[in-house]
């Protein structure tokens, strides 16, 4: 966001009056990675992921009028209602794991692109080690190492301590680390 | 460098593709169906009763029957209130200052009293 951007506060005080054009900013300034988060949490389905994001930009309108500038930030706010969702999607549907054993083998690599491919194996063997870790953990990971929210932050959308959010992201890397030593040379990291 | 050292660049490597793979912009379509929540909601709110004190009183105490009831009760107190002190304080005058427990005091009633303490 650069400077002279209106702030999330200052958008979501004119959307709650039904101005388009402050919807339209939000909805571009958070639609994009509040989509990628909730693909990551649910394992890769993309439709299922815009409807994560679609429900939890409807809960932001729906506080938009009651919405007290300054007293929380639009971007944790939603990242606690997506994660929310995304827990709930995942305990309605048992949580159908998409373990390692079901990431397909790295195709063989076309000689134009083989980078590409070998960026796809990886992105889709560290979905599938994600999806194996306790839900908490992988919240944690997610939210730490790809979302790059701050400790303190993480803890504020997770309702916990600080010292526990620690305690989950060391034990997901670890856990990560393990399941994915197993397959470093397909996926690219040779025997280094 | 150790095995963790490893494990732990193999890791931060697959976190940095990660990061870079999630900034996927939302198609049009969803677009338009988040931006038509959106407009559907402030719709919805502008047509919501706007703050108005005595709507809002009235559903907390319950509504017109229980706004009736409390202005009964109202009515009834005032009425209590501005009768009591005929009611009241009239008859307790009478008692202290006007002979009632003296009598009694010194009634014929009590003086068996007087018997006993003469043994």
């Amino acid at each position: 966001m650069s400077v002279n951007a209106p702030s999330d506060d200052a958008l979501l005080a004119a959307a709650a009056v039904g101005e388009a054009a402050a919807v339209r900013i939000l909805a571009e300034r958070h639609g994009g990675w509040l989509i990628a988060l909730a693909a990551r949490l649910l394992g890769g389905d993309r439709a299922e992921a815009e409807d994560i994001a679609q429900e939890t930009l409807l809960r932001l309108w729906r506080a938009a009028p009651g919405w007290r500038p300054g007293e929380a930030q639009v971007r944790t706010w939603l990242y606690r209602v997506a994660a929310n969702l995304c827990t709930d999607r995942l305990r309605r549907r048992g949580r159908a794991r998409v373990g390692l054993d079901a990431v397909p083998e790295p195709a063989d690599p076309a000689p134009s692109a083989p980078e590409r491919l070998q960026a796809q194996a990886r992105l889709a063997a560290l979905d599938a080690a994600l999806a194996d870790l306790p839900e908490r953990q992988r919240l944690a990971v997610v939210l730490r190492h790809i979302e790059g929210l701050t400790n303190p932050e993480i803890a504020a959308v997770m309702d916990i301590t600080v010292e526990a959010v620690e305690s989950l992201t060391a034990r997901g890397k670890r856990a990560l680390s393990e399941a994915l030593t197993s397959r470093r040379g397909e996926l690219g990291f040779g025997d280094d | 460098m150790t095995d963790r050292d490893d494990s732990d660049d193999r890791l931060e490597a697959l976190f940095r593709a990660a990061r870079t793979d999630r900034t996927v912009p939302p198609g049009e379509d969803w677009l338009a169906r988040v931006t038509g929540d959106a407009l559907a909601e402030a719709a919805a709110a502008r047509h919501v009763a706007p703050w108005a004190p005595g709507v809002q009183l009235r559903a907390l105490l319950g509504g017109w029957r229980g706004l009736g009831g409390l202005a009964a009760a109202g009515v009834a107190g005032l009425v209590i209130g501005l009768s009591a002190p005929d009611v009241v304080t009239r008859p307790v005058d009478g008692a202290i200052w006007g002979g009632v427990i003296e009598d009694a005091l010194f009634s014929d009633d009590l003086a068996w009293v007087d018997l006993v303490d003469e043994g």
